[in-house]
């Protein structure tokens, strides 16, 4: 349960990034947290609540499809701090069922675009936060959980490709196909059987080698992602077997994840029946998409957005190694055995 | 054959011919339907620790561990000497095996410890120990407006804050995780 002086610093926090968004321009704006049709990305499980006029409702695990929504009524810039929900499988320090999403949207922009954004975001809020420290060598160093970070910009990036190499050994344009990819994964001992997916080899390799290597003195912005992990973003002109999808890292920890938003109203509700199809195979909830989500992407302009946990945000800025420890009621304390 | 689903603290599996005791697990699902155990892992055999990743449903080798009873001697530099009453074997235990056991230790009492090939893995400590007060201070007038507790000592030598009623000779409950005061028994 977080302290009262993390509870004031959570509030300085979001004032600082709500500034940081206006004074730029963008539109703060606020979409329902009660939905018909969440998005299905199947990694977590939906909250289902009573039925709202007869329809079966959700509590929204992201605000993306209706912020698209609004970029496709001729919304420019917007932005939005708001609740979202998702059921994971148990709490741990970096997860809560319950938390606060920070989403911003940049028309007539790329991924590219918003590493900057990122950039400019956590340089900003460590200014604003440490005006009072004179010390120039300090001016870029913050500290997290006991080690320094050094957040001078630009940050250092690598695309995934890059890090299968480095860190796994791995050449990524092989792995991408199963049977390639199979083969490499026994050779490293990892188990491997009929029913093992293309994801689970991927996720493991990048699990066990690569994330735990990254450097943890700088932040890191990992882009690139293999076309099946592409989610919500699109595919890269000059090479498909890749999309234009970018997380990033500070201290270890992931803070965000944005795309080229994938603006192809075909593609998107191809994806998303795959998506559902998904779910069913995993015995979770499903439910008809979203079909006027699939329908305003018709008519909404070139456009890369990113959610950011704020929670997150708050612990780095906080110096605290849970998310229990930012919110002033952890589901753990709410829903006890 | 065991999955990851029953993967647990405490555990010992093979892993990589060898056998491992699960220090740490938790899950992660980095997207796509795919979920994850990552576990810390320690090699029983070269003590080495290790972070590994399983996929979620991925078979597991568990390794039977079986409890003894054990009767707890005496200590012995940073060690803790236990004997099997029955066979009067007896058996060595680190610090690190015990964690915060070490202050509630009883000579002469039974405790079980979990064995793998006539080697001992880990020590089993209750949740909760009954210790008999050696030492406690009267309440003095002074201190019950500073403070509701007050230092005491229990047989075993350890020392904690408790009630300013608990008197010496008053067995107490104490939660061997955290070290505190539970209650009066």
């Amino acid at each position: 349960m977080a302290k009262i002086s993390i509870i004031k610093d959570r509030e300085k926090i979001i004032d600082i990034v709500r500034a940081f968004f206006k004074v730029r321009g963008f539109v703060e704006v606020e979409t329902p947290l009660l939905v018909s049709a969440p998005d299905p990305s199947p990694y977590n499980e939906v909250f289902e609540t009573s039925k709202v006029r007869g329809k079966r409702a959700f509590l929204t695990p992201s605000p993306e499809f209706f912020m698209k929504r609004l970029l496709a009524q001729g919304a420019n810039n917007i932005f939005q701090i708001c609740k979202a929900f998702r059921n994971p499988q148990e709490l741990n320090p970096f997860h809560n069922p319950e938390f606060t999403i920070l989403e911003w949207y940049r028309v007539n922009a790329t991924y590219t675009d918003l590493m900057v954004d990122c950039e400019n975001l956590v340089s900003h809020i460590f200014k604003s936060l440490s005006k009072q420290i004179k010390s120039e060598k300090l001016k870029n160093s913050m500290s997290y959980l006991g080690k320094k970070i050094d957040i001078t910009l630009p940050w250092p990036r690598i695309s995934v490709k890059e890090a299968f190499n480095k860190y796994a050994n791995v050449d990524l344009d092989e792995f991408m196909d199963l049977k390639t990819a199979k083969r490499i994964a026994q050779n490293k001992s990892y188990k491997v059987e009929k029913e093992t997916t293309w994801e689970q080899l991927y996720h493991q390799i990048f699990l066990n080698e690569i994330e735990p290597n990254f450097p943890k003195d700088k932040p890191l912005i990992l882009f690139d992602y293999p076309a099946p992990l592409a989610a919500l973003s699109q595919i890269k002109k000059t090479d498909p077997r890749y999309a234009e999808r970018f997380e990033f890292y500070i201290g270890g920890v992931e803070l965000g994840n944005g795309y080229s938003e994938l603006t192809d109203s075909k593609e998107q509700k191809k994806r998303l029946i795959g998506d559902l199809k998904e779910r069913k195979k995993l015995c979770m909830k499903t439910f008809p998409y979203d079909r006027k989500f699939v329908e305003a992407l018709k008519s909404i302009p070139k456009t890369a957005g990113i959610a950011v946990g704020i929670d997150r945000l708050i612990m780095l800025f906080t110096n605290s190694a849970t998310i229990q420890e930012v919110l002033p009621f952890p589901a753990n304390d709410i829903f006890t055995p | 054959m065991a999955t990851t689903n029953d993967l647990k603290k405490g555990m010992c599996i093979t892993f990589k011919d060898e056998p491992h005791l699960i220090i740490e697990k938790t899950f992660v699902s980095p997207g796509k339907g795919s979920a994850f155990c990552r576990t810390k892992l320690k090699n029983l055999r070269t003590k080495y620790v290790l972070d590994f990743t399983f996929k979620s449903g991925e078979k597991i080798e568990e390794t039977p561990l079986h409890t003894a009873e054990f009767q707890y001697l005496y200590q012995q530099g940073n060690e803790f000497v236990f004997m099997n009453p029955r066979t009067y074997e007896q058996i060595n235990l680190t610090e690190e095996m015990l964690g915060n056991f070490k202050h509630f230790l009883k000579e002469g009492d039974s405790y079980q410890i979990y064995m793998l090939e006539g080697e001992p893995i880990t020590f089993r400590a209750p949740q909760k120990v009954r210790l008999k007060v050696t030492e406690a201070e009267n309440a003095t007038k002074g201190n019950t407006v500073t403070s509701t507790t007050k230092p005491v000592k229990v047989e075993t030598g350890y020392e904690l804050q408790a009630p300013l009623f608990v008197k010496t000779g008053d067995v107490i409950v104490i939660n061997t995780e955290t070290g505190e005061y539970v209650e009066r028994a």
